[in-house]
């Protein structure tokens, strides 16, 4: 009998780039020296509190601000400069290039006539025949709901609409005539422009983005 | 304090109950996906069986199987799998498997055997657009499961599909698409036991489409499925209230610090919210990382503070943030981070 443990389920990856870190690491300590601080509130903005802890010791820094609130302001110098750079290390400022990519998984695709209805509300009907493709990723997972029909994912080469209401586990990108396959990975966001993208189709600040990323999303360091 | 989530046991046995007893006698499956939308899987499964449900959804395989790892024995329903999942081990444990495609319903004969075969549910797309098979599809999907349910590989125990909650409406004709799909089995020869199609939504309110079962989630957690009406109006009770505590922290006069924000699942974007403070509502201003900024001439250091809870207490409920945020509750309880502590009561200790 195979064991309960051994599947591990659908993709769900918050991929960290250790490079990235690394550089920003590198201009927080140039900037601050030995008074460097570096923000691990909310599980470190939802990037793994543990792991960025200790890699950021490695590099150097000496102090964190973990929380709860009312030890935050006094000791780092104000909760505007603990903010700003959150925005450094996390890559959170809207120019640089995030630490953590978004990704999941293609379940399924359907290809489907003109004016097919899509999800919870039928909010959304396809402009042409169009592939469907199911990515398992949902609000449960701190996709936010409020994106839906706004904000767009990327599959290979091709970028969709995210197609109707954003469900708890699962949401559908239109992808028009372009085919994808299940399988393949889809990336909500992964540079400065799809963060972005992803704070204005839902109205949440960059930061809400990144902290609010469930626990079924995998957190993946790549060191290259 | 830092923010806690607290989850009432008693509430959500009633509201388990009370949808039980609305559709009796048909079966209640509830669904306790996403950790139970947020409230802990581990704690609720069980109790929803204790409660009057029959059956769990999971969504997904190894959830199923950390809930026999758990001892449940009830059935287990998981229909969302990552492509080229090896279905032997949700086999072996007896899981039932929602199967949504041919490629699903090959791999899941494979799992099966004569001794054990897999046990299916197909699934017909009817109008949702997520999974399930188109109608073209469907008919050599059902014949395909027929082979196999004669070679012995797999058991048909049900057809199932999901509604788009739209409009009555859209459901009729849904609910018609559901039928049609019912008289294709049946001409070829498949009728299996458990037909479902309805949730929340169609469960409390469409006695026509209850079929076998029905799939609960939502409303079992005391948020209404419905835009037209509470929960506390369908007589359900709110599971998770979200407490805090007034901080120390200076703020602007006639204001106070509460100790939770967005990366406790105060949600970032709503507008017009409002806390219980001291017996009140107190209206937030300002919602950061771990603080909300809110108006309240009362209120003092340590003084406790519900986000959202029961509002039958005059606790702003969850529903009440969905609006403010342009949601659903749904999204307000699941959005409740893993790592805010849940605080289980029942009885004497609520
Ligand atoms: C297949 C399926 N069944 C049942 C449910 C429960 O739905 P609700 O929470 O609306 O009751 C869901 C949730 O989305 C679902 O995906």
């Amino acid at each position: 009998m195979s064991s309960p443990t051994e599947l591990s389920g659908l993709r769900r990856t918050a991929r960290l780039s250790s490079v990235t870190l690394a550089e920003a690491l590198d201009e927080l300590l140039s900037r601050h020296g030995e008074h460097a601080v570096v923000d691990l509130r909310a599980d470190a903005y939802g990037h793994g509190a543990a792991e960025i802890e200790h890699r950021a010791s490695a590099a150097g820094v000496s102090r964190f601000v973990r929380g709860p609130a009312d030890d935050h302001p006094s000791d780092v110098g104000g909760e505007a400069s603990a903010m700003l750079d959150a925005a450094l290390i996390y890559g959170l400022d809207g120019e640089r290039t995030p630490l953590l990519a978004l990704e999941g998984e293609v379940i399924a695709t359907k290809t489907v006539d003109e004016g097919t209805p899509v999800s919870y509300g039928y909010r959304y009907r396809t402009a042409q025949r169009s592939t469907l493709a199911l990515v398992g990723l949902g609000y449960a997972d701190g996709v936010p709901r409020a994106a839906s029909s706004r904000a767009t994912v990327r599959i290979g080469q091709h970028r969709g609409i995210v197609a109707g209401s954003i469900a708890m586990d699962q949401l559908v990108v239109d992808l028009g005539g372009h085919s994808v396959a299940p399988g393949d990975v889809a990336v909500l966001w992964d540079d400065a422009a799809s963060l972005s993208e992803w704070s204005t189709a839902s109205g949440l600040p960059l930061a809400a983005l990144t902290t609010r990323l469930g626990t079924r999303v995998q957190r993946l360091w790549s060191e290259s | 304090m830092t923010a806690k989530a607290r989850i009432d046991l008693d509430a959500f046995a009633h509201n388990v109950a009370t949808l039980r007893d609305r559709v009796a006698p048909v079966d209640v499956m509830l669904a306790v996906k996403a950790d139970a939308y947020g409230h802990g899987m581990a704690r609720l499964g069980p109790m929803a069986l204790a409660s009057g449900a029959t059956s769990l959804a999971v969504l997904e395989i190894p959830a199923a199987l950390a809930l026999r790892e758990a001892g449940v024995e009830h059935r287990l329903f998981a229909w969302l799998h990552a492509p080229g999942t090896d279905f032997t081990s949700a086999v072996d444990h007896e899981i039932d498997l929602g199967v949504s495609s041919m490629d699903e319903l090959e791999r899941a004969g494979r799992a099966g055997s004569p001794a054990r075969p897999a046990v299916v549910h197909l699934k017909i797309d009817t109008g949702l657009h997520r999974n399930g098979a188109l109608p073209e599809q469907w008919p050599a999907l059902v014949e395909r499961a027929r082979v196999l349910q004669s070679e012995g590989v797999v058991q048909i125990e049900g057809i199932w599909s999901h509604l788009a909650d739209t409009s009555p409406h859209d459901d009729a004709v849904a609910l018609g698409a559901f039928n049609d799909a019912l008289a294709v089995a049946a001409s070829l020869g498949v009728e299996p036991p458990v037909r479902h199609l309805a949730a929340s939504s169609a469960g409390w309110r469409e006695p026509g489409a209850r079929f076998d079962m029905v799939r609960f989630g939502i409303a079992a957690y005391g948020i209404s499925p419905f835009g037209d009406a509470t929960g506390h109006d369908l007589g359900l009770r709110a599971v998770m209230s979200l407490h805090t505590t007034v901080l120390g922290a200076s703020a602007p006069t006639g204001h106070h610090w509460i100790a939770a924000g967005f990366g406790d699942g105060v949600p970032a974007a709503a507008v017009g919210a409002s806390v219980w403070l001291s017996g009140e509502r107190a209206s937030v201003e300002r919602i950061e990382i771990d603080r909300t900024l809110v108006r309240s001439k009362l209120g003092v250091p340590g003084e406790p503070v519900v986000v959202f809870g029961e509002p039958g207490r005059g606790e702003p409920s969850a529903e009440e943030w969905a609006a403010w945020a342009d949601t659903i509750g749904d999204e307000i309880v699941t959005g409740v981070p893993a790592r805010v502590e849940r605080e289980y009561v029942s009885g004497e200790n609520r």
